[in-house]
């Protein structure tokens, strides 16, 4: 499900009144997600197949650990002979369903000067129902996974989730080719994330105000995916080639073309209170058609289409594990910078260039509870526009959560969620002041 | 420290080094006493003797072939004239104490005509324990202690032998052949000398005891465990019966 | 402050925190039960059970079933019949898992966790401190993996009787089969030699082990009494020909 975070425009309208159309629109979405559950957050799925519970995949869920990793890098197999549907209890179902019922609140504040203004605030309660998901093996090299995302009243939002993946070709596990409309292999995932507000990671989806491209580098891209790892996941690289998501309609296929490269090493440590450290890097290029849509059957106006102008984001990532190994403390810090090309800004004088990224800690001080916090920042370097202070649209994003499970088990698993998240946008409001937007998740995650 | 008294701990010292390590690490407990009085033991079954119960050799072709002619029966509950029960196990549970020396004399464990003869086995922790093949065909020597450490060891040459020794004691444990399903002996290991197992009259006799009160345990595969006391002066001879019920 | 307190500073807390990460001294940590604990509660409990008694939720779904630690009796080991593993021979069970069962291969974890783990499971079995574990298994090196080492294998297989249980082409269809028991009474059937793939690991040596030391707690006795050091690989050999799988000749370790 792609968000669209604010400060990202949709088009080269006026100022005055694109920035209301985005205030609204990111509030809409806000709500949107924080009403819908995340895609493939965890998979209850295989702790019945296994055997195992929650915790043995998931560091802190739905934050997977080393096993974990490793195990969906094998493609959802522990490659023991027991993962093939031939093997397998004929009563066991590869699907499953997480539920999210919580309370919701939101305020939405700008600040000037002069005072702060409430632009919408609102609590209510939501179902937050349900996702059914279809992940698992097919054979010896073979997996698949299909989430189709349901809102509220039965409606189909967006693409389904939707993957192939040939695994461990050539029996190497350098090689395993993934085809399907999927989230990139990124530092922190989106649907993995422990923020269930929605808030944070902004850096993923940012432009510099003004460009067209709509490209966000969290969201799901349809393309095929090139993935290799070491034995047991320490060393790991991807490379994804897609057709960005969201691009605008046009005549010829993959007009929006994109690929996204990203690599990491973990370091195992066997003395001292640092049980491991990882580092990587990752970049996208990506490119975005510049003018408007052409009519169907136009030819002069495809040819037009064809100019595609470069964005690019470009950054590493370090991560620290801290105390016990069964019961971490998990630090990471990503940093990246992002920079589109000129004419992508309709009267851009030069390329927008912003830096970004975040500090999360996840802290996990007994099996049942995890309390996480994340500073995630987006700021401009290079307005495109002459006209924008340097600091227009930069964001801050904080996030606070507690997550406690109520139980274990290999067959479900259920717990209470609170989330606090505060972003604060720089002239983010129609009327130039700053916006902050709090935002308050409370409730329960269930698992089957 | 002056020097005479620094000699004089050195010489302690040493002298008690010496005197832990000679002692052969169990605590300077006394040798066990012994005498002259006797226990004669008779094991005997009440009521009429089950049927006896044949065993389906037929999985081992040397099995089903020697046993073509002459049958092979249950050793679980053997019964021979006038109801005396073979094969049952009677020890001294209590009233001695000591250490007694291991005999160096080994204790054989046959695997022949695919039984284990014998069925029943008392011996003293530390004795050596000859398993022999006699069959030529392949055993399994699977003992199940809990307290004594198990093995399990592939026999398939005929005239194989290997000696085994269980260090501690221990009530009675199984031993099996898991290739032959039906094979079963069982042992249990003393700290005394004081034990035997009923023989075809069912009778044991329990000698070279020393005057005091004993508690004699009898047990038997199928029908459990019995307890009497006995109380025996010096080199006085008892007899006494343990009547299990059918 | 002044620029030379500001200098000290940071670099007094620059040492802080290197001196803070790096080990205490060049050793290894010793194992911890303590961190263990946490460990086996996070990946171990729900086969092994809290009590470490093999009756953990997942137990009454799967065969064979999870290991009882509370006897010190282990499988895979490098140690006689009868013996307490090594540590490890423990390490490589946790570090590789058992292939066709739902053990699973903890490679990804850090080593520290699995020494740690074990350390904890010593304390659900007595016999870690009354026993010591005996000497390990001498392996010779492997000879060529001839056509005349297999026929020579095949000899060794029938003059131990290999077949009783597991068959004459290794199936696992012998005339002992279906009365087999482990040590818990749980009824169990020989291995297939067929499948390809072997439990204890997927080398020859890991093959060498198994009918060398046998498997403590199931019928499969060790016939180091009665095989040659010279005969057993010819036997390793043998029975990784009777697997149709390609996999099964290779040598290589195939790692899951």
């Amino acid at each position: 499900m792609n968000a669209t975070i604010p400060g990202n425009t949709l088009s080269s309208l006026d100022e005055g009144v694109h920035m209301r159309r985005a205030a609204i629109l990111s509030l809409s979405v806000f709500t949107l997600l924080v009403s819908l559950p995340r895609p493939a957050a965890a998979v209850p799925a295989f702790a019945r197949k296994y055997g195992v519970r929650c915790t043995v995949c998931h560091e802190a869920w739905p934050v997977l650990n080393d096993f974990g990793r490793a195990f969906r890098d094998n493609g959802y197999r522990m490659n023991l002979g027991k993962d093939e549907p031939s093997v397998t209890d004929p009563a066991y179902w590869p699907v499953y369903v997480l539920a999210e019922p919580h309370f919701g609140f939101d305020l939405v504040k700008s600040h000037t000067g002069a005072g702060d203004t409430t632009l919408q605030k609102n609590g209510q309660f939501q179902t937050g129902l349900a996702v059914l998901g279809a992940i698992g093996t097919l054979g010896d090299h073979a997996s698949y996974l299909v989430i189709p995302v349901a809102g509220i009243n039965g409606l189909t939002l967006g693409f389904p989730t939707a993957e192939f993946r040939l695994n461990n070709l050539f029996d190497s596990s350098w090689l395993n080719v993934r085809l399907g409309n999927t989230e990139p292999d990124l530092p922190v995932s989106r649907v993995r994330d422990l923020d269930v507000t929605g808030a944070g990671l902004n850096a993923y989806g940012y432009h510099t105000p003004g460009s067209v491209s709509g490209f966000d580098m969290g969201g799901n891209q349809l393309g095929v995916e090139f993935m290799g790892h070491s034995r047991g996941s320490r060393t790991r690289y991807s490379v994804s080639v897609f057709n960005v998501t969201g691009s605008p309609e046009k005549n010829t296929n993959f007009n929006t073309p994109g690929v996204y490269g990203h690599a990491t090493h973990k370091f195992m440590l066997t003395r001292g209170p640092l049980t491991g450290v990882e580092v990587g890097g990752f970049a996208s290029y990506t490119s975005w058609p510049i003018g408007l849509p052409a009519a169907t059957g136009s030819t002069t106006a495809a040819a037009a289409l064809t100019d595609r102008k470069a964005s690019t984001k470009y950054g590493g990532e370090v991560h620290g594990w801290f105390g016990s190994d069964a019961l971490p403390v998990h630090a990471i810090l990503t940093l990246l910078q992002g920079r589109d090309d000129r004419a992508l800004f309709p009267g851009g004088v030069r390329d927008g260039v912003f830096n970004g990224g975040f500090l999360e800690v996840i802290a996990n001080p007994i099996l049942p509870l995890v309390v996480y916090g994340r500073f995630d920042f987006v700021r401009n370097r290079d307005q495109a526009l002459p006209t924008r202070p340097q600091d227009f649209n930069d964001q801050t994003t904080y996030s606070v959560g507690i997550k406690h499970t109520f139980e274990f088990t290999t067959r479900a698993e259920y717990g209470l969620v609170v989330n606090y998240s505060l972003n604060q946008t720089k002239q983010g409001a129609q009327d130039g002041s700053d916006l902050s937007h709090h935002s308050l998740w409370a409730g329960i995650m269930f698992a089957f | 420290m002056k020097p005479l008294t620094l000699l004089a701990a050195v010489a302690t010292t040493t002298a008690l080094l010496a005197h832990i390590s000679s002692s052969n690490g169990v605590a300077s407990a006394a040798q066990g006493p012994t005498g002259t009085a006797r226990i004669v033991v008779k094991v005997v079954l009440s009521g009429p003797a089950p049927p006896a119960v044949k065993v389906q050799t037929s999985a081992d072709p040397y099995c089903a072939k020697v046993h073509q002619a002459d049958p092979l029966f249950s050793q679980t509950v053997q019964v021979g004239t006038d109801g005396a029960l073979i094969d049952s196990l009677v020890f001294v549970k209590d009233g001695v104490s000591g250490t007694y020396a291991a005999p160096k004399t080994p204790v054989t464990l046959d695997q022949k005509g695919c039984v284990y003869i014998p069925h029943v086995i008392g011996m003293m922790a530390g004795q050596p324990l000859e398993i022999l093949n006699s069959d030529p065909t392949l055993h399994n020597i699977h003992p199940l202690p809990v307290v004594n450490a198990g093995f399990n060891i592939g026999m398939p040459v005929q005239g194989m032998k290997q000696t085994r020794v269980f260090q501690k004691p221990e009530p009675v444990f199984h031993v099996k052949c898991d290739v032959h399903s039906w094979m079963s002996a069982y042992v249990a290991t003393f700290a005394h000398p004081f034990f035997g197992v009923s023989n075809k009259q069912g009778t044991v006799e329990l000698t070279n005891l020393p005057a005091g009160t004993f508690q004699i345990q009898a047990w038997h595969e199928k029908y459990g465990v019995q307890v009497q006391s006995v109380s025996l002066s010096a080199g006085e001879t008892k007899q006494i019966t343990f009547t299990y019920k059918g | 402050m002044s620029s030379k307190l500001t200098k000290r500073l940071s670099v007094g807390s620059a040492l802080c925190v290197v001196m803070w990460t790096l080990p205490a001294s060049a050793a290894d940590e010793p194992p911890s039960p303590r961190r263990g604990a946490d460990v086996y509660r996070r990946y171990c409990i729900t086969c092994h059970g809290e009590r470490g008694d093999g009756a953990g939720e997942f137990a009454p779904y799967t065969t064979p079933k999870p290991r009882d630690f509370r006897q010190g009796t282990f499988k895979w080991r490098s140690t006689p019949s009868g013996s307490l593993p090594l540590v490890s021979d423990l390490e490589r069970t946790i570090r590789d898992g058992v292939y066709w069962t739902v053990m699973p291969s903890f490679f990804p974890l850090n080593e520290r966790v699995r020494r740690d783990v074990i350390a904890y499971i010593q304390t659900f079995s007595p016999r870690w401190t009354s026993d010591q574990p005996g000497m390990p298994l001498q392996i010779p090196p492997e000879p060529a993996h001839t056509p005349d080492s297999v026929a020579k294998g095949r000899a060794v297989y029938e003059k131990q009787n290999c077949a009783q249980c597991h068959g004459d082409r290794g199936a696992g269809d012998g005339p002992a089969a279906k009365t087999l028991t482990d040590d818990w009474g749980n009824p169990t059937v020989p291995f297939d030699l067929t499948k390809g793939y072997m439990k204890g690991g997927t080398t020859g040596a890991d093959l060498y082990r198994v009918f060398m030391t046998g498997l403590n707690g199931t019928p499969m006795p060790s016939f180091v009494e009665s095989i040659a050091p010279g005969e057993a690989w010819d036997l390793v050999h043998y029975i990784q020909s009777l697997s149709a799988s390609q996999r099964a000749h290779s040598n290589q370790q195939v790692k899951p």
